[in-house]
């Protein structure tokens, strides 16, 4: 009756889930393995949860973790308006300003308000410069992960209470098990014979008459769904985890659909290889051939003739996009153009420096051509007062409790050092709160961690005056005077 | 008057949908019982004559005819099933959009359904040829 449950086509649907937008999906996951929630650590930008803005697109002064930089924050949220609406691939943006200035926050807030549905892919410049792949194509797979391909699953499925299971054994025990399930919904009852494979599957689920399942047709893989009902006083005592479920109405075989977003770079992974899409688990994808893409394109160019797929052009992040090198800069010219591209938001914290790979010196470190395609956005220092809400909401995040005097000198400090250094004191400053077993972090606590650990300014200062007695200090004298003889060269 | 006839329109609207989810379960409670027979006469111990039941008599008939007699009645159920759930779909749609004044965009329902199978195969791999 069943297809031979396969394995392989298992690992696939959880494949698809991760991008899918359906909350039901069934046939994946069993009743044993709960379902597991995103990791939530807290990280730099963890308290960002949008762009803050509101329904005219015009930035709240502080929301969704969000504080000031509102006129970046304006255009960032223009560029979204464009991008749900499908209206520019295969643009670029640059975000330019200065260290700590919030130009990865707003990128964490664009990939935020994007939500689900839509690829977005983060990655460092850095990143791309690897020995197991070659530039470019680490720079194709990124722009394939950034570009979904919107599909909808159709898939037969067979729903029902089970009403008795019956297995036959051969009196020695030996050769093929037979047997066979009787299934009903509110409107009907049939029964299916089993096979050796079905038989074992409903043991390993461990079906009992009363448990409504599910059974995917084309795979066979069977999930409980939980207890009917009308079964829930056979036993006493039954475990907490027990589910009760309604006893399915109308037909047998239902179809479900589901929509997901696959991205390319997985459609890619799949059929890349002979073993197919497990090497998406295993991560080791290698480089992928040009002729594979190819056709590939083709393909999905046929879906949406078809009218089976739809493209949604996603979000490509570079970070530290100063540290591509020309070879990539003249790539990326190119793989804009390509009417499969994705919006590409770059940042970059430099002034007028060197390009990469070269003896030029440009804007941003980026070519001019380059920097003719894009969109500029500039971000801005922050305000003190601008400071002081960030500090605050970071304190939140990380479960502190500060003193309104410790917030003002923190503020002081983030002013006079880096925001960075200050966020970083917070933490640092509630440990030393803590072993004082004081509840809330006092001026006495930052001041404390302030002189433990040295700003940047400081550091500088100290190795100033103690240059002497460091290892090696001739040769830094040999580098800075290097240093200082390229850049008179440049100039 | 207009109102009478909107919501005379909504009724026959209502109406069809419930008949074709009664039709549907009614195709496949056919569409089981017909699997059922088919696995009963096939394998090493079936019969070489079957009781058929046509329209309120038993014929005795060979196996085989039985068999194809089924199998092109199960293709077509499964036609049908397919024909409805479609227009059950369409006049759902239909529905909302009388009742509400808009159907609430599911994005990608509309699609082209496909099989997870589809995503594999795509390409030749050169080292494969």
């Amino acid at each position: 009756m069943f297809s031979q449950p396969v394995a392989i086509s298992h690992a696939s649907v959880r494949v698809l889930q991760a991008a899918s937008i359906s909350t039901t999906v069934p046939g994946s996951g069993n009743a044993d393995a709960k379902e597991l929630t995103r990791m939530e650590r807290i990280g730099a930008h963890s308290h960002i949860r949008g762009l803050g803005l509101d329904d005219a697109l015009e930035a709240r002064a502080t929301s969704q973790g969000m504080v000031g930089q509102l006129q970046a924050r304006k255009a960032a949220g223009v560029i979204l308006e464009m991008i749900k609406d499908g209206q520019i691939a295969g643009r670029a943006i640059l975000m330019a300003g200065a260290p700590g200035t919030g130009k990865t926050a707003i990128a964490m807030g664009m990939a935020q308000a994007l939500g689900t549905d839509v690829p977005f892919t983060m990655l460092a410049a850095s990143e791309i410069f690897s020995l197991e792949m070659s530039k470019t194509e680490a720079l194709t797979q990124a722009f394939r992960k950034s570009i979904g391909v919107r599909i909808k699953e159709e898939t037969e499925l067979i729903e029902g209470e089970v009403v008795e299971v019956q297995v036959d054994r051969s009196a020695t025990g030996a050769g093929a098990k037979t047997g066979k399930l009787t299934l009903k919904t509110t409107d009907m009852e049939t029964i299916y014979d089993l096979g050796q494979k079905m038989i074992e599957a409903l043991n390993k689920e461990k079906v009992s008459a009363g448990d409504v399942i599910t059974i995917d047709k084309a795979s066979g893989k069977i999930s409980k769904l939980g207890r009917s009902f009308s079964r829930a006083k056979d036993y006493d005592a039954m475990g907490s985890d027990t589910r009760f479920v309604q006893c399915p109405e109308g037909e047998l075989q239902k179809r479900k659909e589901m929509v997901h977003t696959v991205t390319l770079h997985e459609i890619d992974v799949i059929n890349s290889r002979t073993q197919g899409f497990l090497a998406l688990f295993s991560g080791d994808t290698g480089e992928i051939k040009s002729e594979v893409r190819d056709q590939i394109n083709s393909k999905v160019a046929e879906w949406r003739e078809e009218g089976k797929a739809d493209i949604v052009p996603g979000v490509l992040f570079i970070d530290e996009v100063h540290m591509l090198d020309i070879e990539c800069f003249s790539f990326l010219n190119r793989a804009l153009e390509d009417d499969m591209s994705p919006v590409v938001i770059m940042a970059s914290n430099r002034g007028i420096t060197r390009i990469r790979g070269t003896n030029y010196t440009s804007p941003h470190g980026l070519p001019i051509d380059l920097l003719d395609r894009l969109l500029i956005i500039s971000t801005s220092p922050y305000t003190e007062k601008e400071v002081k809400h960030i500090l605050s909401i970071r304190c939140e995040e990380e479960d502190v409790d500060m003193t309104e005097d410790a917030k003002d000198i923190l503020t002081k400090i983030g002013m006079e050092t880096s925001l960075r250094y200050s966020i970083h004191l917070i933490t640092a400053a509630s440990l030393v709160a803590t072993k004082r077993k004081a509840t809330e972090v006092d001026v006495q606590d930052i001041k404390r961690v302030y002189s433990l650990f040295l700003d940047e300014k400081r550091s500088v200062q100290y190795l100033k005056e103690f240059q002497q007695q460091f290892m090696f200090n001739d040769f830094t004298d040999e580098s800075e005077k290097a240093a200082a003889d390229a850049s008179a060269m440049d100039l | 008057m207009q109102f009478l006839q909107d919501q005379a329109e909504l009724e026959r609207l209502a109406e069809d949908i419930l008949i074709q989810k009664q039709l549907i379960i009614d195709l496949d409670r056919r569409r089981n019982d017909n699997r059922v027979a088919l696995r009963s006469i096939s394998g090493p111990s079936a019969p070489q004559k079957t009781h058929f039941f046509a329209g309120g008599l038993f014929i005795k008939l060979p196996t085989p005819s039985v068999k194809s007699f089924l199998s092109t009645d199960q293709a077509n159920i499964d036609a049908e099933i397919d024909r409805l759930r479609t227009s059950m779909k369409a006049q759902s749609r239909e529905l909302e959009l009388l009742e509400k004044g808009a159907v609430k965009a599911n994005i990608g329902f509309d699609l082209k359904g496909m099989r997870r199978e589809d995503l594999q195969g795509i390409a030749k791999h050169p080292s494969m040829q």
